[in-house]
C-alpha cells in the first residue's frame, strides 16, 4: 500500500457540507493494490495521536464531527472515511470489505501520517477492526477505546437477515438483506430515527442521514457482509491477549444496541468499563460533552502512565 | 402540532449565579441573579416578559468566565411577580428596574445588552443614564420601527375578533386570552426560523407558560387603544425612540439575524446609524441569535465587550 500521489485540492469537502469547528491540517488518501482510495484527514501537531478508527459504512468520519475539535485541543487526531461511504472508494465486491483489508488502511494510513504509534477508538461494529490492531500490530498501538463495542454478531438481526422476502418489514425486519439492499434509503430514514429517540435530536438525524445516503444499498451490503466479524469464544480468546490499556464504554439507552459484549470485552482485556447512564445509544452524537470527557481523561491517563514508566518528570496538567 | 413541555423544561444549568436578590419598586417585587465576578460588568437585559432571563441561558455561562453578569426577570415572568395593570409595563418601569438591580449589586456601570422588545429600555438608560452604561448592545431591535416595510406578524389587528381562530396567528387579544399555549408556540417558532430549533423553542414555551395571557395582554395594551394596528403602535415607538437613539454617546453595537421575520434589518440598520455604532448581521440566524447561534454570538458580543474595555481603560 502506499500513499496517494494525485493532487488534493486544498480542503476537501464534501458537497454542501456546513462549516466545521475545526478543519484539517493535513488531507490525503492511502491507496492498496486493487487500487481502493481510503481517504484520511490529520488535525492538530501533538506528538501523541488518537486514530478514530473508519466507522460501519452508515457512518463516515464526520461523524466524529463533535468529537475531533475537542479532542484536537489536546492530542493529534486521525479520521478516516471507511470503504464504501465519505470520500473513500465504494468496491463493489464484499472481499474488498475484509476486516484484512481494513486492518491494511488503518496501517497505511499510519505510515502516510508517519504516526508511529496512536491510540485507538472504534465504534460499535468496528471493535473487532480494534482488536486485531491491537493484538496483531501492537507495536502500532497505545491504547484502545471500544465504544459500544460489538466483536461478534447481533443474534436479533441473524434471523431478520436471512429471512425471506415480506410483504412489509417492521422494526428489525428490516435488517433483511432483500430490504436493506432495495430499500436502502427507506431503511436509513427509519434507522436514524431509531437510534436518535430523544427529544431535540432533528440536528443528529439529519446528518445521519445525510451521511448514510452518501453510499448506497449494495456497497452497504457488499460491507456488511464482507467484514469479519468474530465467534464469542474467539473474540474473548484473543482480547485476553490485549496488553495496551483499554477502556470499554457502553451506552445506558434502551435502544436496540446490543449491550452483552463490553462486560467480557472489559473483564478480558482487564480494561476499564464506562456506562453512561441513561445516555444512548449514540452517546457521541447526542451528548458530547459526556463522550468527549471520558475520551479524554483515558487518552490523558495513557499519556500520563506512559510519562511515569519512562521515569520522565510527567507534563504541567493539560487545560 | 403542540409541543410537549416537561415540568424540566428549563434543564440543569451550566453555571450557578453567585448572587441573587429581590429589588422593589411601588409593590412589585423583580428577581435579579449575579453570575461571575470579573470586570466589566454585562447586564443581560429582559426582554418581553413573555419569556424571562433564561432567555439567556447561552450567554451566562460563557460571558460570567470572563466578565460579571447581571440578569433579572423581567417584571410579569419567571420569579417576578406578575402585575396585571398595563402602567406597570410601560417600558420606563423597565429601565427603572435596571436601575434598582445595578444600584443593589452595587454595580456602578455596565454594557447593557437588550433583546426584541428590551429596545426601548435599553434606550432610555443609555440616553437618559449615561453615566451608569459603558456600552449599549441591541439584538434584534424590534420595537425601533422607524420605517416601511412592516413584517408580516404586525398587521393582525389586536383587537379585532376573530370567528376563527383556526387560520388566525399572532399578536391578537382574544387568541392570547383563549389560545394562549398556541399563542405562545406560535411566537416561539416565529422567534426561531432555522433548523433544529425544537430544543429552543421547547424552552421558550416553557418560559410563557411560566406566566399567564392576562400578563401578556397587559404588556402589549399601553399602546394599543381599539383604534390602532400594531403596525401603528411600532411606528409609534420607532418614533418616540429615534431621538432617544441619537442622543445615545456611548459605543454601541446592533445585531440582526438575517432570518428574523420579526425585527426587520433596516431598523437594524437605522438603530446602527443613529447611535453611530456598528451593525453586524449573522448570518442563518432568526429573532433570538444568543440561542440558536450561541458561539458565533458570544464571540461578536465579546469582542464588543474587550473593546469597550480597552477604550474606557
Amino acid at each position: 500500500m502506499r500513499a496517494f500521489e494525485g493532487l488534493l485540492p486544498d480542503r476537501v469537502l464534501s458537497a454542501g457540507e456546513p462549516t466545521r469547528g475545526r478543519y484539517p491540517d493535513e488531507q490525503g488518501f492511502v491507496v492498496d493494490e486493487p487500487g481502493v482510495r481510503v481517504f484520511y484527514e490529520v488535525y492538530g501537531e501533538d506528538p501523541d495521536t488518537i486514530c478514530l478508527l473508519p466507522p460501519f459504512p452508515l457512518f463516515h468520519s464526520r461523524a466524529f464531527r463533535v468529537q475531533i475539535p475537542y479532542l484536537a485541543r489536546h492530542f493529534r487526531v486521525i479520521a478516516i472515511d471507511p470503504r464504501g461511504n465519505g470520500r473513500s472508494d465504494r468496491p463493489s465486491h464484499p472481499a474488498s470489505y475484509s476486516r484484512a483489508a481494513h486492518v491494511a488502511d488503518v496501517l497505511a494510513v499510519l505510515d502516510a501520517t508517519t504516526t508511529e504509534r496512536a491510540m485507538l477508538v472504534s465504534v460499535s461494529p468496528r471493535a473487532p477492526l480494534a482488536l486485531e490492531l491491537a493484538v496483531e500490530h501492537s507495536e502500532r498501538v497505545r491504547a484502545v477505546a471500544f465504544i459500544t463495542p460489538q466483536l461478534w454478531p447481533i443474534k436479533e438481526f441473524i434471523a431478520p437477515f436471512t429471512a425471506a422476502r415480506r410483504d412489509r418489514y417492521d422494526g428489525y425486519e428490516k435488517w433483511n438483506r432483500h430490504y436493506l439492499r432495495e430499500n436502502y434509503e427507506e431503511f436509513v430514514r427509519w434507522f436514524a430515527q431509531s437510534v436518535f429517540p430523544h427529544p431535540h435530536s432533528t440536528r443528529q438525524i439529519e446528518e445521519l442521514t445525510t451521511h448514510a445516503l452518501e453510499t448506497d444499498g449494495p456497497t452497504f451490503m457488499a460491507a456488511l457482509l464482507g467484514f469479519d466479524m468474530y465467534e464469542r469464544d474467539e473474540a474473548v480468546a484473543v482480547a485476553r491477549r490485549i496488553r495496551c490499556p483499554v477502556l470499554v464504554t457502553q451506552n445506558g439507552g434502551d435502544a436496540f444496541w446490543p449491550k452483552d459484549t463490553s462486560g467480557p470485552l472489559a473483564e478480558a482485556t482487564g480494561g476499564r468499563l464506562h456506562v453512561f447512564t441513561g445516555l444512548g445509544p449514540l452517546v457521541g452524537a447526542r451528548w458530547p460533552v459526556a463522550m468527549n470527557l471520558v475520551l479524554r481523561e483515558f487518552f490523558e491517563s495513557v499519556r500520563a502512565d506512559e510519562l511515569s514508566a519512562e521515569g520522565a518528570t510527567p507534563a504541567p496538567e493539560h487545560v | 402540532m403542540a409541543i410537549a413541555v416537561k415540568s424540566d423544561y428549563e434543564g440543569s444549568r451550566a453555571c450557578s449565579p453567585v448572587n441573587e436578590g429581590y429589588v422593589e419598586r411601588d409593590g412589585v417585587r423583580t428577581f435579579y441573579e449575579v453570575y461571575g465576578t470579573g470586570e466589566p460588568t454585562i447586564l443581560l437585559l429582559p426582554t418581553w416578559s413573555l419569556v424571562h432571563s433564561r432567555v439567556w441561558r447561552c450567554q451566562i455561562a460563557y460571558f460570567a468566565r470572563h466578565f460579571r453578569v447581571l440578569t433579572f426577570d423581567g417584571r410579569g415572568n419567571g420569579r417576578s411577580d406578575r402585575p396585571l395593570e398595563p402602567s406597570a409595563y410601560w417600558p420606563q418601569e423597565f429601565a427603572l428596574d435596571a436601575l434598582a438591580v445595578l444600584d443593589a449589586t452595587e454595580t456602578e456601570r455596565a454594557l447593557t445588552v437588550s433583546l426584541s422588545a428590551g429596545t426601548a429600555w435599553n434606550l432610555m438608560l443609555a440616553a437618559l443614564h449615561p453615566g451608569r452604561v459603558e456600552g449599549a448592545v441591541f439584538v434584534s431591535p424590534t420595537l425601533y420601527a422607524v420605517g416601511e416595510p412592516f413584517p408580516e406578524w404586525s398587521w393582525l389587528p389586536f383587537n379585532k375578533r376573530f370567528e376563527d381562530y383556526t387560520a388566525v396567528r399572532g399578536q391578537n387579544r382574544y387568541f392570547i386570552a383563549e389560545h394562549y399555549a398556541e399563542f405562545a408556540e406560535f411566537w416561539a417558532r416565529l422567534c426561531t426560523p432555522e433548523p433544529h430549533s425544537t430544543r429552543t423553542i421547547e424552552v421558550a414555551l416553557g418560559m410563557s407558560l411560566d406566566t399567564s395571557p392576562e400578563v401578556v395582554i397587559a404588556t402589549i395594551e399601553p399602546g394599543s387603544s381599539p383604534d390602532l394596528s400594531t403596525v401603528d403602535r411600532l411606528a409609534a415607538a420607532g418614533a418616540l425612540l429615534a431621538p432617544l437613539a441619537r442622543a445615545v454617546r456611548c459605543p454601541t453595537l446592533v445585531m440582526q439575524g438575517e432570518l428574523d421575520p420579526i425585527s426587520l434589518p433596516h431598523w437594524a440598520r437605522a438603530l446602527a446609524a443613529d447611535t453611530g455604532g456598528q451593525m453586524v448581521m449573522l448570518a442563518a440566524a432568526g429573532h433570538v441569535p444568543g440561542a440558536r447561534k450561541p458561539v458565533r454570538f458570544n464571540l461578536e458580543l465579546h469582542r464588543f465587550v474587550e473593546r469597550v474595555a480597552a477604550s474606557g481603560a
